[in-house]
């Protein structure tokens, strides 16, 4: 659509603009929004935590063959007992320092291994409800108000189904199991919430003065989902998105702890759990280990969120 | 005025039904995207292929789809919800028997989320700002953080091996200590944050700092004025917990071997029962619905501003 004012004048957006930000700004001359909000969070304690555990889990993750003192897979004789019983934690190297599964694996390993499905999946099928939810929330909200009514009378129905029985439904329909079902159902199921949230904060935006006037100059839609009503809705995407990477971190591990997720051998902390939730009598360390990855990874996404809050002031 | 909340309540109903037939619909498409022929799975992989063709017919599956979704709804209207191809059962029965367990699971959840959430709620936010306001909301981040489920297994380790102290698998009183507390636990970290949030908010509200000044003791303020008003958004999060919590605590249910209809879905997809699963999810989605309409509807007596909406 051709627009009236020159693409890159000002003119459409910096009368608002400026109003915001001086609303927000104490000292005008100071810095910027986004340099107080990075120094904000390197100011954080509890966003560093989070960082931190997060980069941790990334390069268990990505460089788990380099870390991981031995294959997840291997199978060690001298990882048994001869009463059948998995070899517990031993704090000499080079040993089993977690101690082995029944299978006499090296459990420190499997947890490195496991760090990786649990990225893989927490963060594709994130960006996959992050991209359709703000794809469809901006477009709910520069709509008309019929097709976004529609739209959201969807995301009420799907957002009633019970996340975990849907789950177990699309699953057993898809007939087998494997990281990648896993990865589609969750990223599927996980967009209409966003959805809402974006739309809640896009129609908030939609009001203010200088997308009206962007709207009167005869900037195109998809202009204004991008220029205008996206980098204002960005911070609570971000918060937002880091909440649902822990959701669905836990949520594989739940699918894979059910026999519904990531099939074995592949290391799953989930199924790794429910291993141990099989032979805690005997081995109870394959129980705590695996919860405690888990429990981090959850941890440093949620703190990560929580310090993306504050540092943004979303 | 009086009108305007009926119009609100007859617009919220129809919306409700309306939500539910969406549900059926989508609940129908993904069984009929189903790779496996239920009558395959009724009569054996070995059967004889006649056998096959005549269940197919009995079941109606050789009619097309719109036919097929108009006699499950008929059926639904009728509450058949069809027989479950394992347990040869009808589904609604099934579902009939497991939901007062679910039910006693998730009240007393409920009950356990409520009692932590908001003694630890208030305490951090009457105590904020401080060193003990920031500990508790860091603590709440970390209950946040524990799956549930591996903690559900830990108190089983703990609790019920190391230092026997509650029974396991059972369906006494005494059998839901356990699991009530892990979701207790688990789920009691939002509770603790929203009223902290609204305590706060509330604090610095004029209708608060009038009371002050005329005079009104901080003890009656804090009950009277704050902890009434923060109370309600609290409420609303319980009342969607408890569709949350009725439509089935899966895993929960699973770790702690408790018959509910989670233990029963995933009994259920073990067998690729596909009519009990179906039936469950479409069961659990109205819950859900339901629930959510009546904490509307209550919210609409309560708060006068909503009916104009």
């Amino acid at each position: 659509m051709a627009e009236k004012w020159p693409q890159n004048s000002n003119v459409t957006t910096a009368p608002a603009a400026v109003g915001r930000i001086d609303a927000d700004r104490s000292d005008p001359s100071g810095p910027s929004p986004r340099r107080r909000a990075l120094r904000r969070f390197l100011h954080d304690p509890i966003a560093l935590v989070g960082s931190g555990l997060v980069f941790l889990m990334l390069i268990l993750a990505v460089l788990a063959p380099l870390i991981a003192p031995y294959s997840p897979d291997k199978q060690f004789a001298r990882g048994i007992n001869a009463l059948g019983v998995p070899v517990a934690p031993q704090w000499h190297m080079p040993g089993f320092f977690l101690g082995t599964d029944s299978l006499g694996r090296d459990l420190l390993s499997r947890i490195i291994w496991g760090a990786r499905v649990s990225m893989e999946v927490g963060l594709i099928a994130t960006a996959i409800a992050v991209s359709i939810g703000v794809f469809l929330g901006l477009l709910s909200a520069t709509t008309s108000a019929r097709w976004s009514n529609i739209l959201m009378r969807f995301v009420d129905v799907m957002l009633a189904f019970p996340f975990y029985l849907f789950v177990m439904l699309l699953v057993s329909v898809v007939g087998h199991a494997s990281t990648w079902v896993v990865i589609l159902v969750l990223g599927v199921l996980g967009w209409p919430a966003m959805v809402r949230m974006v739309r809640g904060k896009a129609v908030l935006v939609r009001e203010e003065q200088y997308v009206e006037a962007a709207v009167a100059s005869g900037a195109s839609r998809a202009r204004i989902m991008l220029k205008h009503l996206l980098p204002n809705v960005l911070p609570t995407i971000l918060v937002f998105s880091s909440l649902t990477i822990s959701t669905n971190i836990m949520a594989e591990s739940g699918l894979s702890f059910l026999g519904l997720g990531v099939p074995p051998p592949t290391p799953s902390w989930g199924s790794m759990i429910s291993e141990g939730l099989q032979v805690y009598q005997s081995a109870p360390w394959i129980l705590i280990f695996p919860g405690l990855a888990l429990a981090l990874a959850m941890l440093g996404f949620n703190l990560l969120a929580d310090g993306l809050n504050d540092a943004l002031r979303t | 005025m009086n009108r305007n909340i009926w119009d609100y309540i007859g617009r919220r109903v129809l919306w409700a039904l309306l939500t539910v037939f969406g549900i059926t619909i989508i609940n129908f498409a993904v069984i009929y995207l189903v790779p496996v022929n239920p009558a395959q799975v009724i009569a054996g992989i070995h059967a004889p292929h006649q056998t096959v063709l005549n269940i197919e017919r009995a079941l109606g599956l050789t009619q097309p789809i719109w036919v097929q979704y108009g006699i499950f709804l008929w059926h639904l209207l009728h509450l058949n919800l069809g027989y479950s191809y394992f347990a040869h059962r009808p589904v609604m029965q099934m579902i009939g028997q497991a939901l007062p367990n679910t039910m006693r699971l998730g009240v007393a959840a409920l009950v356990a989320e409520l009692l932590i959430g908001v003694t630890v709620g208030y305490i951090a936010a009457f105590h904020s700002p401080g060193f003990l306001d920031r500990f508790l909301s860091i603590a709440a981040i970390g209950g946040m953080s524990v799956p549930n489920y591996w903690l559900g297994t830990m108190f089983i380790y703990l609790f019920a091996y190391r230092f026997p102290i509650f029974p396991l698998y059972g369906q006494g009183w005494a059998n839901l200590v356990l699991p009530a507390l892990t979701i207790g636990i688990t789920g009691a970290a939002w509770y603790m944050r929203l009223l902290r949030t609204e305590i706060l908010e509330i604090v610095h509200a004029n209708y608060v700092r009038t009371a002050r000044a005329k005079g009104v003791s901080e003890r009656r303020v804090a009950i009277r004025h704050v902890t009434r008003n923060a109370l309600i958004p609290v409420i609303t999060l319980a009342g969607m917990d408890l569709a949350g919590l009725l439509s089935g605590v899966v895993i929960i249910e699973t770790v702690f071997g408790w018959p509910g209809i989670g233990l029963m879905t995933w009994t259920a997809v073990q067998n690729l029962d596909i009519p009990t699963i179906m039936g469950v999810v479409l069961v659990a989605s109205s819950l859900i619905v339901l629930f959510n309409l009546v904490v509307d509807v209550l919210y609409a007596f309560l708060d006068p501003r909503i009916r104009y909406d």
